[in-house]
């Protein structure tokens, strides 16, 4: 290891700067500092990302060596800092609108829930959900991906909780109390039964809309 | 060996312990055995509505705790020779029995009684995790309120969550007229929303109020709506009538009552 405590690699999507973790994080700050210093600017305005080969850097720890960076005109790279890991830290997200993207395929896994839920009962789960019977009020889904329901869908619905935009709610009759796509929250009229006879909600910009 | 049935709703004041005093009354007066078991602990009203209070000497606490012995602290109806109550505790609380006693007390129950009627106390934590321990099978009771529906809903969630599935359900304090004049919830509504088979459906009715306050059970008195309508219930629960011609006779008689308004 030596004094590779920050190494930088060049790539076509710009800089990576490589940490050791195995050293104190402070060490690793000022090393990064020092190093940038000696540049004296040769970095400004290059891409980068941080990581480490061996495991998952802390997001607080991220975020102040991407400040040092960036106090010395470096611009994080869009995509992350996926380019130097593994394909087990890929964000949950990313491997759904892949999957959905995909013209043809084996079809995906989703959680099968053979039965209706009643009030005070919750299913979380980070891919599609597919429910074989109804959503009581008070009850709720939490899906990453897609919500299906076989049945009539009254209870509070999560879709896409990951930032998935194009996730849909899709129900045999669809009245929810409350739902949300990407973050995106709808709460219907509690008076109206509007609703009811929609059966797909997607979202359309910012907006949910009923199909 | 008798049957354990449960009466609960999660809400409070939908009509847990006068169903309970109306469907073991009614029971009783077939010529059944029947023990009442109330475990509403720190909150006991079944003695008040049966009008036993004045007969309590030991409760259920005791009973677990084996201060007495069962048959000590079974307290005989002063009209219905089959007819007997285990009051619960007013000085304890919920915690002072365990599910396994609960469990133990049952058994020990069926084995003399043809049916053990137990009154749950309103909530879901140990009180009803106790009341339900013992049971065979459970009976929802619920009102045409919206927040009523949905506490029955988490119940019955919690119950088949238990293992006590298809759990059957009393609609109380219905108004006929309220439900034609699209006010109140009718029973396909709540029907709909619980997807649970129908026990009975009571009607509101004022002789509920002055036979609970007098200690005497409606269903003893066959003149009255709500008297007829636990009966009914009472034939149900024994086993004497096929459910689904029940249904069709509760809604025939709405139909008559809903005529008979729409004379007017």
């Amino acid at each position: 290891m030596g004094g590779q405590m920050v190494s930088f690699k060049g790539t076509r999507n710009g800089l990576i700067i490589v940490l050791d973790q195995s050293r104190e994080f402070e060490d690793i700050k000022n090393t990064l500092r020092s190093k940038m210093e000696s540049a004296r600017g040769f970095f400004s305005g290059a891409k980068f990302s941080i990581a480490d080969a061996h495991q998952e850097i802390p997001t607080s720890q991220k975020d102040e060596l991407e400040d040092i960076c960036r106090q010395y005109g470096m611009v994080p790279n869009p995509d992350g800092s996926v380019v130097m890991h593994s394909k087990a830290t890929l964000e949950p997200a990313r491997t759904y609108q892949n999957a959905i993207s995909s013209p043809v395929g084996d079809g995906e896994a989703a959680l099968m829930v053979r039965r209706s839920l009643r009030s005070g009962q919750r299913i979380v789960y980070p891919g599609h959900v597919v429910v074989l019977g109804d959503i009581h009020p008070g009850a709720e889904v939490v899906a990453g991906g897609n919500v299906l329901v076989l049945g009539h869908c009254r209870g509070v619905i999560h879709a896409g909780i990951d930032g998935n935009n194009s996730a849909k709610v899709v129900a045999m009759r669809l009245s929810p109390m409350v739902l949300s796509i990407a973050g995106r929250r709808f709460t219907p009229d509690l008076t109206g039964h509007s609703a009811g006879s929609c059966r797909t909600a997607r979202l359309s910009g910012k907006e949910i809309v009923f199909e | 060996m008798g049957e354990v049935i449960v009466i609960t709703s999660g809400k409070g004041g939908v009509g847990k312990t006068t169903t309970t005093a109306n469907i073991g009354t009614g029971l009783a007066a077939m010529g059944y055995k029947v023990a009442l078991l109330d475990t509403d602990i720190g909150l006991r009203n079944l003695d008040v509505v049966l009008g036993l209070e004045n007969r309590i000497v030991y409760d259920i606490v005791d009973v677990t705790s084996g201060n007495c012995r069962l048959k000590q602290a079974l307290i005989k109806d002063k009209r219905l020779e089959g007819l007997h109550l285990l009051p619960a505790a007013q000085t304890k609380d919920k915690t002072a029995v365990s599910p396994e006693q609960m469990c133990q007390l049952c058994e020990d129950l069926k084995s003399d009684f043809d049916f053990v009627i137990i009154d749950c106390p309103a909530g879901i934590e140990q009180g009803f995790r106790n009341a339900i321990a013992g049971a065979d099978k459970a009976v929802v009771v619920t009102t045409p309120e919206v927040s009523a529906v949905r506490d029955a809903d988490r119940i019955i969630g919690l119950l088949e969550a238990a293992d006590l599935r298809e759990p059957k359900l009393i609609i109380n304090r219905i108004r006929p007229k309220m439900v034609r004049q699209g006010d109140m919830m009718g029973i396909e509504d709540i029907i709909d929303i619980l997807a649970v088979d129908l026990l009975g459906v009571i009607p509101e009715d004022e002789m509920i109020v002055i036979t609970t306050n007098r200690g005497e059970p409606v269903v003893t008195d066959q003149n009255t709506r709500a008297g007829q309508a636990y009966q009914n219930i009472v034939r149900r629960v024994a086993g004497d009538e096929v459910p689904m011609m029940n249904l069709d006779e509760e809604t025939g008689f709405f139909k008559k009552l809903k005529k008979i308004i729409g004379l007017k």
